[in-house]
């Protein structure tokens, strides 16, 4: 479970300070989809980075369960053996096939068992990359490249995966196909924080909050129904 | 982009270090000929014009000064005559010498071939056909001769330009002079055990006491002592040899910035994949030593394409090269060049490691997310 109650400002230069997050308090429960919905700009990929141990908060902490992440170092062991972070450019290496980019952070930490290759291969099957998988990243469209960070995101099988904008820019159907594999693995029993604006996201959520100049305000505890074509919160997303 | 600018580096660091050689076989090869403790010359000539008819008498000289203590090495010359030719691209007045190839310690690294020359063989210098002979100076096939006195003799050997009245004579050993002396071919008397000029080595603390012995027991002798010569040789070659010092830290510097340009540019367009590895929570050591291997690999890659391109160059344009610079340039021996290869391909490394080690400093001061965060909305 991970408890923050967190402000966030960014010094631009000696006389200017931008708030980002100017008030937050959430718990984000175990084994939930929660979605932070907002306009650009409103501060929920600054929440989500403070959420998932990317930077500290000027005031207030996160906690996790229950306690405190002291030093960059304890912060950089949470974020690789708990946490997972899918991002909106996945910033795969260039020289490498899909597989491989799959594999990147385990294979800087160890070397790579045939198990361990072969559940990379399973993870790109299941993004529905099947035939990527010797592919180099520009030999990809951006959906296919994004399924590709999401599947390094779930390499590690985080118990976490925090999502900044998995689906910007992309078309509804792709869009769908990102959260579609989000809810998968929420459904294996992990917790999923995503922020977006594509209403899409809130159809899968268990949490819904939303995210105004830097203000977070929850909306719902609701039931996870990606099918929910008439869903009311929805509607209200950004 | 990378590679080709480490290969550009490390080519111009190979041929620099090639120069560098060249220009101290130079060096040397001045300070030898011009390094003779002493030379003994007949009385009425100049040691720095060519050489006239006065002689000295061989059998009775050459002995005398071996025999003195603190003689190292006594190299005897002997002029036999100067032939006026205008052949094949080639014109003037070519002096030729006699010398003892066993004894020479003056014209030996000179040559651009180590091989000994034998009777009946000639060595030239660059002006007296030598420049020619040099496109084909490792070529065993071709064989060059030249007609003198109605003897015909092979050129076996070239002399690398030395910038003196060496470079338009041609160089015969003492035993084909004696030879033809005996037979009477030359157009002027020369007495068999006749010799023009002997260059001695001594040791440094009794080189005036033996100039005073030979000038005692040989009065028609003149002998000229070579230390002034050689401080004003080396007071001549130190700012060269400090310019090109200086010119090859110049260039180390500048591909050093080369390369800090070139990495802080591959980087920063890497910046959200590095940025990416931090926000996985991959270790700092980790993801560094990922970039650094690839840094290692790109610059191996490259240093070895530059060394072989600048190796290739100049292997094959040697003889160009020799008959451009002017310098005895002289390939490295194939330990050297291993050594002198390994060398560079340190350096250019060292350079790349610390081009690239000083960007990722400061990239790693950033926090991960900003790195991957920067400029997104």
């Amino acid at each position: 479970m991970i408890r923050a109650n967190v402000k966030k400002t960014y010094r631009l230069d000696r006389h200017h300070v931008v708030t980002a997050v100017k008030r937050a308090d959430m718990v984000v429960r175990e084994q939930t989809f929660t979605v932070i919905t907002g306009p650009s700009g409103s501060g929920k990929s600054t929440l989500l980075a403070v959420l998932g141990l990317l930077e500290e908060p000027t005031e207030g902490k996160v906690l996790l369960n229950g306690n405190e992440v002291q030093t960059e170092k304890e912060r950089a062991r949470v974020r690789l053996h708990t946490f997972g972070f899918v991002h909106q450019y996945p910033r795969l290496h260039p020289t490498l096939s899909a597989l491989d980019n799959v594999l990147l952070p385990l294979a800087l930490m160890k070397n790579v068992t045939t198990e361990e290759v072969e559940r990379g291969r399973a993870l790109l099957e299941e993004v529905g990359l099947k035939e990527r998988i010797d592919h180099l990243p520009f030999q990809m469209s951006g959906g296919e490249q994004r399924r590709v960070g999401l599947a390094r995101g779930l390499m590690l099988d985080p118990a976490v995966l925090f999502a900044d904008e998995p689906t910007a820019s992309l078309d509804p159907e792709n869009s769908l196909l990102i959260f579609s594999h989000l809810h998968k693995w929420f459904l294996r029993g992990k917790t999923v924080v995503v922020a977006t604006h594509d209403p899409i996201g809130v159809r899968f959520a268990t949490d819904v909050y939303d995210m105004r100049e830097g203000i977070l305000t929850k909306k719902s505890i609701r039931k996870s129904d990606p099918d929910d074509d008439e869903c009311k919160d929805c509607a209200s997303a950004y | 982009m990378l590679m080709a600018g480490t290969a550009l580096t490390a080519f111009i660091l190979f041929s620099s270090v090639y120069f560098l050689n060249s220009i101290e076989k130079s060096v040397q090869t001045t300070e030898g000929r011009v390094g003779a403790d002493l030379i003994v010359t007949h009385s009425k000539e100049d040691v720095n014009e060519p050489y006239g008819r006065h002689v000295l008498p061989g059998d009775e000289l050459l002995p005398f000064v071996e025999g003195l203590e603190g003689v190292e090495v006594v190299a005897p010359e002997l002029y036999l005559s100067t032939v006026s030719t205008i052949c094949c691209g080639t014109e003037g007045d070519f002096p030729i010498v006699a010398f003892d190839p066993s004894r020479d310690f003056t014209l030996s690294s000179f040559m651009v071939k180590s091989d000994p020359l034998e009777d009946g063989e000639v060595v030239i210098g660059t002006k007296a056909g030598g420049d020619r002979f040099l496109f084909h100076v490792e070529d065993e096939v071709i064989q060059e001769k030249v007609k003198l006195f109605y003897k015909l003799f092979a050129v076996k050997n070239v002399l690398f330009p030395t910038g003196t009245k060496v470079d338009e004579t041609i160089y015969m050993t003492l035993g084909s002079a004696h030879e033809m002396i005996k037979n009477k071919v030359l157009d002027v008397h020369i007495q068999e055990d006749a010799i023009s000029a002997i260059f001695v080595k001594a040791e440094a603390d009794r080189v005036t006491e033996i100039g005073r012995a030979i000038t005692r027991r040989f009065p028609e002798t003149n002998v000229h002592y070579g230390s002034g010569v050689k401080k004003e040789v080396a007071s001549y070659v130190r700012p060269l040899r400090n310019v090109v010092y200086a010119l090859i830290g110049l260039v180390v510097v500048t591909n050093m910035l080369q390369s800090i340009t070139l990495y802080s540019a591959m980087l920063t367009e890497r910046k959200k994949e590095i940025g990416m590895y931090r926000v996985m929570g991959i270790p700092t050591g980790k993801s560094v030593q990922l970039i650094l291997y690839e840094v290692i690999v790109v610059t191996g890659a490259g240093s070895v394409i530059g060394i072989c391109a600048s190796l290739g160059l100049l292997y094959d344009h040697q003889t160009l090269l020799y008959a451009w610079s002017e310098l005895p340039l002289v390939l490295p021996k194939k330990t050297d060049l291993f050594f002198q290869g390994g060398i560079t391909m340190a350096v250019t490394m060292l350079i790349s490691l610390f081009g690239s080690g000083l960007c990722l400093r400061s990239l790693y001061k950033q926090k991960p997310y900003r790195m991957v965060r920067e400029g997104e909305s």
